[in-house]
């Protein structure tokens, strides 16, 4: 078996939902362990209370948001694991998001990443800026990219 | 969310005719309920429920005013470049970020404002905006 344990980095765009799909599934015919991993990106709050741009009730107010969102998103990476009677083990962190990705691949001793959330780069500066897109070049496990797949909904909306 | 995918050249106003924050806050919401069918006044109000918590003015002659409410559809940004400083609470501002994001978007909107903190951390990219004669001026700034 090429992939022994998959994880599947998890945010709040849709292209990462289709990554789960495509991890649950690949979870499923390869028999590989499956982990979801969140990140609630308490590393730009921290930056955007520093830059006096959030002051403190927003800072604890978006914080207990963005775990809200990784609760949620990550419900969801259950639900169609659940589709496919695939378990999956759903992990929150907390961080800056590239960075608590890259040290949870080595922790976790995964051989696999999938992920989505690489939008299409149209501005050099927005190269820079996509934590999705830093993630991809610095992960040290080999990176399936998903992109964006209407085929794959019906997969699992036929069950 | 970066500021190149919210940025929309229909919601940058160069230049701004207001004179005061009161007028700048004004006219930037106004831009945004015209073009998005957002109402007004409850939009302005939670803008000015923020600025009630603490200046939104970040030095450098940049205020990034933002808001979440029930009122918003989605999230928002509008960019107004003033003729000149505006004095803004104990700074002065001629470069605006108007920031109205929805209540189920707190990633995106946190990326959002990240994305605008970063970009205004450069001298040359506030440089460019302040001197920006249109909006296609200060799309093409954000672009490249």
């Amino acid at each position: 078996m090429l992939f022994k344990n998959i994880l599947v980095f998890i945010d709040s765009s849709e292209s990462a939902m289709i990554a789960a799909m495509h991890a649950v599934l690949l979870s499923k015919e390869t028999g590989a362990a499956l982990t979801a991993v969140y990140v609630v990106d308490t590393k730009s709050v921290s930056e955007l209370f520093k830059a006096h741009i959030f002051v403190d009730e927003e800072k604890e107010l978006y914080e207990k948001d963005l775990e809200g969102d990784a609760q949620r998103y990550l419900r969801q990476v259950s639900r169609l694991a659940s589709k496919k009677d695939v378990e999956v083990n759903t992990v929150t962190l907390e961080g800056s998001v590239a960075h608590e990705v890259r040290d949870y691949i080595k922790s976790g001793g995964f051989d696999l990443l999938v992920m989505g959330g690489v939008s299409e780069i149209r501005s050099r500066r927005e190269e820079m800026l996509s934590e999705s897109d830093r993630l991809l070049r610095t992960a040290t496990c080999p990176v399936l990219l998903v992109r964006d797949d209407s085929d794959i909904w019906q997969s699992f909306e036929e069950d | 969310m970066t500021l190149y995918e919210a940025a929309r050249k229909d919601l940058i106003i160069v230049p701004m005719e207001s004179e005061t924050k009161d007028e700048a806050l004004s006219e930037l919401v106004r831009a945004l309920c015209n073009v998005k069918g957002m109402k007004f006044e409850p939009i302005l109000q939670a803008i000015q429920k923020r600025e009630s918590l603490g200046s939104t003015a970040i030095g450098n002659a940049v205020a990034i005013p933002h808001c979440k409410t029930s009122e918003a559809k989605g999230i928002s940004v509008v960019i107004g470049i003033a003729k000149h400083l505006i004095p803004y609470d104990s700074n002065e501002v001629k470069i605006f970020f108007l920031v109205v994001a929805d209540e189920f978007n707190a990633s995106s909107h946190v990326q959002l404002l990240s994305s605008i903190a970063r970009f205004c951390s450069s001298s040359v990219n506030r440089n460019l905006l302040a001197q920006a004669k249109d909006a296609q001026a200060v799309y093409q700034t954000i672009e490249n």
